[in-house]
């Protein structure tokens, strides 16, 4: 037994390898922060003024959305669920998504920012292979909000090194392309079942891996570039 | 009511501290990683939630997985858990570093599915216990039980895995 219970220290080494990445954990804070400080708004004194500048340009933000939002039959939770497909997903990309990066400031944030929806699209990604609505259409726009997401990610990398900042530049870089390696390997491995379990004869998640693999081939030359600075 | 900064920082101070142990606990209850995740991301918002109604909490750690148990019981109550060959699938392997001897690659592998297979309370225990090193009193504090309550479901957990672990062995 108790040689047994020595082969079970095997186990911790899981602390390394089973782990959120940066992206899931700075996505998550991100939305745990937004709930705290949300919480803070919440319960401001009544005494408090209610005509400060920042609340004045968040009113307008929101006042702009509610408007062109509200002006239809379109609804906010709608778009913001929004998948590549969907009639509400513009909305999602174009107007909502832009508004909740008003608030990043510097180029640390504006990089967290992007990290998150970079996060996003990825998860669409996964979303759409889960529910089976990949289609050339669907494929085609999901690739190229992946593009337009990672030319985003890459301008705010180069803003934080240009700050002097090449240590957590390289270290956004580098997760970003593990990430991007993890997800084309998962995408890959589901369409291989799909294929082997005749359930498609449509090499649709390859399409999107394959993107995601051109992506991570010119991310790992930027971090080529970055590490000889450091 | 006024939320002050303090709590504000230990809430977020306990996110950077145990987020990714939060973490490893769910997945390797539910064996799927964006469940795991999902759960997680639950457990500090309820977290939140409670100590922002004023809730005090001595420990953070156990407070965190004791939500983290009962969003996982939640969760299985509407869905069964995956497989651990999903969990491969998902991008997790174990002995990854090439530094490790096979025989440690081949064992912790049988491990794992020999965990995944016992009973979800003395998988729950044995994860806190060999995956996060937690003490018999932190994992007493955790789950609400006697210390001499886990150090038996301690033993039987090891018990039954080593059990398992042969059997798959043979």
């Amino acid at each position: 037994m108790k040689d047994f219970e020595k082969k079970l220290h095997i186990l911790s080494d899981m602390k390394n390898t089973v782990k959120m990445t940066d992206i899931e954990r700075n996505h998550m804070r991100a939305h745990l922060a937004g709930i705290v400080h949300g919480s803070r708004v919440a319960h401001v004194s009544p005494y408090h003024s209610y005509f400060s500048f920042s609340k004045m340009i968040r009113a307008t933000v929101y006042i702009v959305i509610g408007v062109i939002i509200g002006g239809g039959s379109i609804s906010y939770i709608g778009a913001s669920t929004a998948l590549p497909g969907d009639i509400l997903y513009p909305v999602k990309t174009k107007i909502i998504e832009p508004a909740k990066g008003v608030f990043a400031t510097t180029p640390e944030s504006k990089l967290s920012y992007q990290e998150d929806l970079m996060q996003t699209r990825l998860d669409e990604i996964d979303t759409l292979t889960k529910e089976n609505k990949l289609d050339d259409q669907v494929i085609a726009q999901i690739n190229q909000a992946v593009n337009t997401q990672a030319d985003q990610f890459d301008t705010a990398i180069a803003n934080v090194e240009q700050t002097g900042n090449t240590t957590l530049a390289n270290e956004k870089v580098k997760n970003f392309a593990d990430e991007l390696e993890r997800r084309e390997n998962k995408l890959r491995t589901q369409q291989t079942t799909k294929l082997y379990e005749n359930i498609t004869t449509e090499p649709r998640e390859n399409k999107i891996a394959d993107q995601l693999k051109n992506r991570r081939m010119r991310i790992n030359k930027r971090l080529e570039t970055i590490e000889q600075k450091i | 009511m006024k939320i002050d900064t303090t709590t504000e920082q230990i809430f977020l101070d306990a996110h950077t501290n145990h987020s990714d142990a939060i973490f490893r606990y769910c997945f390797f209850q539910v064996s799927n990683r964006e469940q795991a995740l999902d759960l997680t991301q639950d457990t500090f918002v309820k977290t939140w939630e409670y100590m922002a109604k004023g809730g005090k909490v001595d420990n953070i750690k156990a407070f965190l997985y004791r939500i983290a148990t009962n969003a996982i019981i939640d969760y299985r109550r509407k869905k069964k858990s995956t497989s651990l060959d999903s969990m491969m699938e998902d991008g997790y392997d174990i002995g990854h570093d090439e530094r490790e001897n096979h025989e440690q690659i081949s064992d912790g592998k049988l491990i794992m599915k020999s965990l995944a297979d016992i009973d979800e309370k003395y998988r729950e225990i044995l994860s806190m216990r060999y995956i996060e090193d937690m003490s018999i009193t932190e994992i007493a504090k955790a789950t609400g039980e006697s210390e001499n309550n886990v150090s038996v479901r301690i033993h039987r957990g090891i018990e039954k895995l080593k059990n398992n672990f042969e059997s798959r062995i043979n």
